[in-house]
């Protein structure tokens, strides 16, 4: 693996473990669907979740467009077992992130937007 | 034809770019890149997969010779293959021409979404790691060829 994606894994890892209570798994993703990084449950399909994830946010952009309702910022999905956050990181980067059911949904966002400033100092 | 089917008897394997692009576009425009791209990986993945080529070679002259044969003319027609060469880096640039996606199109931004997606899927799959793709030269912006860097991630 290259420096950077050793980086990212790190940062991702960190995160998880950072906020164990809430977060169980978390992936970076080019906004073509190529997975640059990720630390997800073993029964996921790491290059699936990184496609399926940046369609998420390639509709999320094509909505928040043609609404004219702004700069997208985030895509939730909430599930009876949890919740999918996508978050961009840069114009070409998104991060996936999978949180508990019972999480803190406040704390969990600002603690990603906090993980996107590190992801995106790395490049 | 490398792909026969006998899924249609009267019309065959094939059907037109017309058809192709209202597909590739409409997909594109309502959900973005990422999943055209990511049809292409598994295109190009499934098609290694089919050819016992999975973690087969790292030589882009092999390459290009089993991609031209499965794509081109005697292939499946997505696009015909002039070279895939491997960089000091680790990483390949494949050159290509009559790409199933630049057909007929002028684009602003390079537009192989799908093709290059092939190769990505492709040489991921021939080498065994996982690799990111950007699209160099793109016959739909009147380049003479289409140009894609393919690097490990």
């Amino acid at each position: 693996m290259s420096a950077r994606s050793d980086l990212i894994d790190t940062t991702i890892k960190r995160f998880i473990s950072d906020n164990a209570n809430d977060v169980t798994g978390a992936a970076v993703i080019s906004i073509d669907g190529t997975l640059l990084g990720s630390s997800m449950a073993p029964d996921v399909n790491p290059e699936r979740v990184g496609a399926i994830a940046a369609t998420m946010m390639g509709v999320t952009f094509r909505v928040v467009n043609d609404l004219k309702i702004g700069k997208a910022e985030e895509a939730i999905i909430r599930a009876d077992n949890g919740y999918l956050l996508v978050v961009p990181i840069s114009p070409q980067i998104i991060l996936s992130i999978t949180l508990r059911l019972n999480a803190n949904l406040g704390l969990a966002r600002m603690e990603a937007r906090d993980v996107v400033k590190a992801l995106a100092s790395i490049g | 034809m490398a792909t026969k089917t006998t899924a249609r008897p009267t019309l065959g394997d094939y059907m037109s770019l017309i058809c192709f692009h209202y597909l590739r576009q409409g997909t594109e425009d309502i959900a973005g890149r990422a999943a055209i791209v990511a049809a292409g990986r598994n295109r190009g993945s499934d098609l290694c997969e089919s050819l016992g080529l999975n973690g087969a070679t790292s030589d882009g002259a092999v390459m290009t010779e089993k991609l031209y044969d499965a794509l081109g003319e005697a292939g499946t027609r997505l696009c015909l293959v002039d070279s895939v060469t491997q960089q000091p880096d680790g990483s390949y640039e494949v050159h290509i021409h009559e790409g199933a996606c630049t057909a007929g199109v002028q684009s602003a931004v390079p537009y192989c979404a799908f093709t290059m997606g092939v190769f990505v899927g492709a040489i991921s799959a021939m080498t065994n790691t996982r690799m990111l793709g950007r699209e160099q030269t793109c016959e739909a912006m009147n380049g003479k060829e289409c140009v894609y860097l393919i690097e490990p991630v």
